[in-house]
């Protein structure tokens, strides 16, 4: 969410800034395992140095390696981790010591997000998760292999999965 | 026609071309059960939105361990992880100029862009310096948590005109850490100076200590019982305090 400021910004480490936060957010919902995550996005962006320049549109195409990069490795994980476990060290979730209550709420839930993220299609998780980071459907399309012009309505689907798989909720609309 | 799940969801998402947006709004105009339709899917937006922001974000802050995992990378690129995973740690902070940390990055680039098999360049044996501070570009909405330091921290508060949302550490230490929404500032154990920019057009800015909320922009009207110092910059008083 944080960028670079100042005179003479190689446009390289700005777009470290801007997106390798976002990337990382993005695979770490998507796969649940927060080292993964990490390892993916230094991948994406290894592969970025890699190029002989930028592509024209580095966000897309960073978010299509990534998604590429996560479907690789859990076809070669196999079964051997869970997708989206919902469990993840209470000491690991969290801003820095907020009150053990609040730490506790917050955990519970996420917990709950997860869950309810981890019992949709691959394809679903994929959409609402890129949506959350404030993708455009142009990027989106590019990541997931869907077609533009029906991003809305698996949009739309990917939504009423999560809300049918969420519990109970006296907030939801 | 009435509006379907695309056209419903590219109007959520101002993803539609302009003939068809304009071919919505009037429809809209004149067709209530779409207008129930758009509202619904409106709330049903927020509600996801609101979900999946209880998900924590990824822990910056980098171990050895996150290294083992990697298992296909050939040996240059296991190195160059190494060096990306450190600099990811150190970007919780992103640096602004005089922070050492964007000349190292640079040096890394540099270092992978060339095929030599010289050892990398060597991280930075602790985290880099405090930065100078943080811009963060204007969010919908923006929680600036203060925390740590000792009593008499202050940070003081001027609305400019535009530009980013900008903390910067005029005394003392500070660590950031950002994510969507949220910012939180962590004083150093001998308090902290900070100066504060938020520009008018953030649509709400709160400022937070000790769980409680010091300061309120809203809509480029601040809200808050704090009074203007002379040269128009609001000073809030954190630290030191006992936990709530
Ligand atoms: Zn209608």
């Amino acid at each position: 969410m944080a960028e670079m400021t100042g005179p003479g910004d190689d446009p390289f480490e700005r777009l470290f800034h801007a997106q390798f936060p976002r990337l990382q957010r993005y695979l770490d919902r998507l796969s649940g395992d927060g080292e993964l995550a990490r390892d993916l996005a230094q991948e994406s962006f290894l592969r970025l140095y890699r190029r002989s320049g930028l592509p024209d549109r580095p966000e897309a195409w960073l978010i299509t390696v990534a998604t590429n990069l996560w479907r690789n490795a859990r076809a070669a994980r196999g079964r051997r981790r869970r997708l989206l476990g919902p469990a993840r060290a209470p000491e690991l979730v969290g801003d820095p010591s907020p009150s053990p209550a609040h730490a506790t709420l917050a955990a519970e839930a996420g917990v709950r997000v997860r869950a309810a993220l981890a019992q949709l299609p691959d394809r679903d998780r994929e959409l609402l998760l890129l949506l959350a980071e404030g993708y455009r459907y142009r990027e989106i399309a590019e990541a997931t292999g869907i077609a533009e012009a029906s991003i809305g309505t698996l949009l739309a689907r990917a939504k009423r999965a999560f809300r049918a798989a969420y519990p109970e909720d006296p907030d939801a609309p | 026609m009435h509006l379907d799940d695309e056209r419903t969801q590219r109007w959520l998402h101002a993803e539609l071309d302009e003939p068809a947006r304009q071919a919505v709004a009037a429809h809209l105009q004149a067709c209530a059960e779409c207008r129930a339709r758009v509202a619904a899917a409106e709330a049903e937006e927020g509600w996801l939105r609101s979900r999946l922001a209880e998900l924590p974000d990824p822990r910056t802050v980098s171990s050895p361990a996150g290294l083992r995992t990697r298992v296909n990378a050939m040996r240059r690129w296991r190195w160059a992880a190494t060096i990306v995973l450190t600099c990811a740690a150190a970007g919780t902070a992103y640096a602004m100029p005089g922070s050492p940390l964007p000349r190292w990055v640079e040096r890394v680039a540099g270092w992978i862009s060339r095929r030599d098999e010289a050892p990398p360049p060597t991280a930075p044996a602790t985290a880099p310096a405090a930065p100078s501070g943080i811009v963060l570009p204007v969010e919908p909405s923006l929680a600036i948590r203060l925390g740590g330091g000792a009593a008499g921290s202050e940070a003081r508060v001027v609305v400019v005109d535009s530009g980013g949302i900008t903390v910067r550490v005029s005394e003392g230490q500070a660590a950031f850490t950002s994510s969507a929404g949220l910012l939180i500032v962590q004083a150093g154990d001998s308090g902290a100076g900070l100066q504060v920019e938020l520009p008018r057009d953030a649509p709400l800015v709160s400022i937070e200590a000790e769980g409680r909320r010091l300061f309120l922009l809203r809509a480029g009207v601040v809200e808050s019982a704090v009074t203007q110092d002379s040269d128009g910059g609001y000073r809030l008083r954190f630290g030191g305090a006992a936990a709530p």
